[in-house]
């Protein structure tokens, strides 16, 4: 079920309304959430569920094995068990095409053959997600960070909570299982800044996402058809469509959860302000950062095993979230100049930073903060152009007609070809130029508490404009640009 | 809780208070939706009522057809609609006995019309742009059912929201715009659009005179393919109901190349056309006459539908079906054929004598200064001025005349109960002209004078029949062109500036199709 389909329209009210008569007995609100759950999983497919109810079901056992095993062996076989039965899933599900295509590329390098077909595979819905978020239990259990529960219908209904299901906030049980022992007593305001969320995060998918999401599926679907700031605009333009679309279900699933009294952690920090590559991953998609930080990084051996193995470790990790984001070169070239430029940065920021000082180029003035976001903006942008290119020959088929200059389109009809008339064209700009705003005022002024301290007949103005540049300007409807990106992930 | 819950449901009711006003602003398609409302609101009998698509709107030449046989027509069609919901709107008019026209109820008809699914969603747009008439309608939730998802349903349940969707522009306005179609006729129909065939358009359809040719024999040789269940349930519908309501009912199908070319609906048309046989109902083909015609690639504006050459081509021929089906006297005859055969040599920007009816046909490309104009019915047009300080008037282009001979101008005026003046002027070259102007309240003519080289000035006002005033002005003329000009005036002004600046906004109404200017004998 998409957030922003009618079906979501009308689920939500219903779930959220029994919720709060069913609040009083905590079973019965929790079956209810793993009702609601599991419905709004199998919407989509419903087969698919077992996956869930498998990856619960082997983590809740072992969990508690692991926690009972004497031995560290033990310990580590039972982890084994789990890592293997979660990342089987995720790996046939995701990547045994890519393997099969891979086997077939290589031994066609060498001349031969294969006479192996793809498998027909249907990737299910934020697989990667749940399969984390279920992993960091048992592995935070080895690691006697975590005890594990007794309460199935809490873990159940923690693995499955629909908010966050198929694209996070992927949530550490410490933080969000607790959550699910606990009765949460209706509070006017969580309710009205959970609403405020949703609404925020609809504006984004619906008024910005979906609508730039047209004229970067025109230009990155047609690489040929276009050239120079084509290329240069739907690339800046799939920079805000993804921003908005994973930024605006992190918001919509926090806004979700907290009406319901739960507490999800914050997922995006107004990441294109970063004034570096390691600070986006800071502010980008927090909760898989700080995963692979503690579960891969930090088992790599961090930072403590010397500079070269440091950089070592900060190259796989965002290999392997290249990959994590998708089964194809594209992604793992993704990663990799991320891991490059971090890699990079780290091992040149002494000297860097004595030249900027030098030069006078100081990231605490207004100057050095524009002139790093624009370069840091710029990196990410590029990366951007292998993450969303179908193929490697096509990022490389844009990337060697961004030199064109076609600066004319500007000054033609032509700009307008690109699937968005002068009307629609304005309403995004001016749409980007607002979330830019208020992103900016929200670093220097909370905006939620801001509103709450104005008088009633301002903040219903907000309220309606916020509900009406939804409705009237939303691009909605059943079509492709209406899905969220991540839920491919 | 129950506070939050209170706040809610009062947030979503201004919500959808504020959504039903900004809707009553927007309506997608002016055409069907003012004339729907002229049709239920004025209860005015017409003669002719035309249902069906696009093509209804853009190959019927009502203006001619009407000028020609006497007749009052109203266009109920909209784009790419769906017979099903011709059907609706059908269900609709014929609940109200008022709205029955005198002649003949006019239905394009097309396979095409009956297609199930077109995943398109301009097309889905569209059908609602006819299915927001239907808002009182039992019809409205099944055509909803048929059309729709209940995912649209935010688009279904708001014009403002659909207004800002992807609708294609052209169809998209607000109710106080008319500018989606150029030219448009004050009755529906889209007569204006001058656009031709581009050269890799008529290089896709290089041989369509093979198929020309062979089209009837095509069809009567191709197997019949029945229409589905419910497409001839919808189709026998109408014929029935028009059958026992007493109703003429006639089906055409207009010329279009598609047609020519879909081989596939070859069957579709042959059961079409012997369904509608074995019902007893008129009906005509007009793409078995495309040579008869004359059409050619300069006709059409797409493959589909005719341009503004098209219709006038077709216009004769529909004007003889007509008369000959419903058994018409041709009343006033504007040689139809010769203008056909005249079209190469004909040039729109000079009008004679002879193509003079055409010019008329055309009252929004007339000259308009200081003059706001307002169609009242498909016959008459308000003209007021829009301001005191300045000249106001309506002109005709450039008359080719014979120098020395005398013309008389003649045009008319509905009769008005209040006071009210027009001014009536043959122009030629300045200070050349003659000017009359009319008490059109007392019907008198309130003075007559000639200027500069003209001579034997003359006016006369008559009643033509009830409520209509006939004001005829002539003069022996100078100069190889002319112009006619008319205009409100008032009784300050004087005669020979009878369109200068003036104490009030007034204004008249004429009925611009009925302009005369003619040669007469000494």
């Amino acid at each position: 079920m998409l957030f922003n389909s009618v079906d979501f329209a009308i689920f939500f009210p219903i779930v959220f309304v029994l919720y709060w008569l069913l609040s009083r007995n905590l079973t019965s609100r929790n079956i209810l959430i793993l009702v609601a759950s599991y419905l709004f999983y199998g919407w989509w497919d419903y087969r698919f569920l077992s996956l869930i109810i498998i990856s619960s079901l082997v983590d809740f056992v072992v969990g508690k094995m692991i926690y009972k095993a004497e031995s560290k062996k033990n310990k580590k076989l039972l982890l084994c068990i789990s890592l293997i039965i979660n990342l089987g899933f995720l790996f046939y599900f995701k990547y045994t095409n890519f393997f099969i295509d891979s086997f077939i590329n290589a031994f066609a390098l060498f001349g031969k053959e294969l006479n192996i077909t793809a498998l027909n595979i249907i990737l299910p819905v934020g697989i990667s997600f749940y399969t984390f978020q279920t992993l960091s239990y048992t592995i935070d259990i080895y690691r006697n960070q975590l005890k594990p529960t007794n309460d199935a219908l809490s873990f159940f209904s923690f693995v499955a909570f629909f908010p966050q299901l198929v694209a996070g906030p992927i949530e550490r049980a410490s933080h969000l299982l607790p959550q699910f022992y606990v009765k949460h007593k209706f509070n006017y305001n969580n309710v009205k800044t959970g609403f405020l969320l949703i609404g925020f995060g609809l504006f984004k998918k619906m008024v910005i996402a979906d609508r730039a999401a047209i004229v970067v599926n025109q230009v990155f679907n047609n690489p040929e058809l276009y050239s120079g700031v084509e290329v240069v605009l739907a690339t800046i333009l799939f920079a805000f469509q993804i921003y908005c679309d994973f930024s605006a279900y992190s918001d919509i699933a926090i806004g979700a959860a907290r009406t319901m009294g739960f507490d999800l952690m914050k997922n995006f920090d107004s990441p294109y302000f970063s004034k570096s590559i390691t600070e986006f991953w800071r502010r980008w998609h927090i909760s898989l950062s700080t995963w692979f930080r503690d579960y891969v990084y930090i088992p790599l051996g961090g930072s403590k095993k010397g500079k070269y193995k440091t950089y070592a470790n900060l190259f796989i990790v965002f290999v392997v979230s290249g990959l994590w984001h998708g089964a194809a070169a594209t992604f793992l070239i993704w990663g990799a100049i991320h891991g490059f430029i971090i890699v990079l940065e780290k091992a040149t920021n002494k000297e860097r930073k004595k030249i900027y000082n030098k030069i006078g180029l100081l990231s605490n003035k207004f100057s050095g903060k524009l002139f790093f976001s624009m370069i840091t903006f710029s990196i990410v942008c590029f990366a951007w152009i292998f993450f969303r290119a179908p193929s490697f020959d096509t990022a490389m088929t844009l990337i060697k007609s961004i030199p064109t200059n076609n600066f004319i389109i500007f000054f033609t009809d032509d700009l307008y070809k690109l699937g968005l008339d002068r009307y629609q064209l304005v309403i995004l700009t001016l749409a980007i130029i607002t979330l830019l705003m208020l992103e900016i005022i929200n670093r220097r002024k909370n905006l939620v508490v801001f509103l709450k301290n104005q008088l009633f007949v301002f903040r219903w103005m907000v309220y309606l404009s916020i509900i009406f540049i939804i409705i009237v300007f939303g691009v909605y409807g059943d079509n492709d640009t209406s899905q969220f990106i991540y839920f491919q992930f | 809780m129950l506070k939050f819950y209170i706040k809610s449901l009062l947030l979503i009711i201004i919500t959808v208070v504020i959504l039903k006003v900004s809707d009553s602003f927007i309506i997608h398609d002016e055409l069907l939706h003012y004339n729907i409302e002229k049709l239920y609101k004025e209860k005015d009998s017409c003669d002719f009522v035309y249902l069906g698509n696009s093509l209804t709107r853009r190959s019927y030449n009502a203006p001619y057809i009407d000028s020609t046989l006497n007749t009052k027509s109203i266009c109920l069609a909209s784009e790419a609609q769906h017979f099903y919901l011709t059907n609706s709107i059908f269900e609709d008019f014929i609940e109200n006995k008022n709205l029955y026209p005198n002649k003949a109820l006019i239905i394009t008809l097309s396979p095409w019309q009956f297609k199930v699914l077109n995943e398109q969603k301009w097309w889905h747009f569209l059908q609602m742009s006819a299915l927001d008439e239907l808002s009182i309608s039992k019809n409205y939730f099944s055509n909803i059912k048929e059309f729709y998802s209940y995912k649209d349903l935010p688009k279904i349940f708001s014009t403002t929201i659909r207004f800002h969707s992807e609708i294609p522009s052209q169809i998209v306005q607000t109710s106080n715009k008319m500018k989606v179609f150029n030219n448009i006729d004050p009755n529906g129909f889209v007569l204006g659009i001058n656009s031709k065939l581009n050269k890799s358009q008529r290089e896709e359809k290089k041989g369509i005179s093979s198929y020309i040719d062979s089209y009837t024999k095509s069809i009567a040789e191709t197997e019949q393919k029945e229409l589905s269940d419910k497409s001839v349930e919808v189709l026998l519908n109408v014929i029935e109901k028009c059958k026992s309501k007493g109703i003429k009912l006639i089906f055409i199908t207009p010329p279009s190349i598609d047609a020519l070319y879909y081989s596939g609906e070859f069957g579709q048309r042959k059961f079409i056309k012997e369904l509608l046989k074995s019902n007893s109902v008129s009906y005509i083909d007009f793409n078995e006459k495309f040579k008869e015609i004359g059409l050619t690639f300069d006709d059409f504006n797409d493959f589909a539908h005719l341009n503004k050459e098209g219709n006038r081509k077709l216009a004769p021929f529909m004007v003889d079906f007509l008369a000959e089906t419903l058994d018409i006297e041709i009343k006033k005859n504007i040689e139809p054929k010769s203008e056909v055969i005249d079209e190469g040599v004909l040039d729109t920007t000079i009008i004679n004598t002879n193509n003079l009816a055409k010019h008329v046909l055309e009252f929004n490309k007339w000259g308009k200064v200081g003059i706001v104009s307002k169609w009242l019915n498909n016959q008459e047009v308000q003209i007021k001025r829009d301001a005191k300080v300045k000249s106001s008037f309506v002109h005709t282009g450039d008359i080719l005349v014979e120098e020395g001979e005398i013309y008389e101008a003649s045009i008319k005026a509905k009769l008005s109960s209040k006071d009210a003046y027009i001014g009536l002027r043959i122009l030629g070259k300045y200070p050349d002209r003659v000017d009359a102007v009319f008490d059109i309240k007392n019907q008198k003519v309130l003075g007559v004078n000639t200027y500069g080289n003209f001579t034997s000035g003359e006016a006369n006002i008559e009643l033509s029949k009830k409520n209509i005033i006939v004001c005829k002005v002539k003069s022996r003329v100078k100069g190889e062109k002319l112009k006619v000009l008319l205009g409100p005036t008032s009784i300050l002004n004087k005669l020979p500036s009878w369109e200068a600046q003036t104490d009030i906004k007034n204004a008249v109404t004429i009925l611009p199709l009925s302009l005369v200017f003619k040669k007469v004998n000494d």
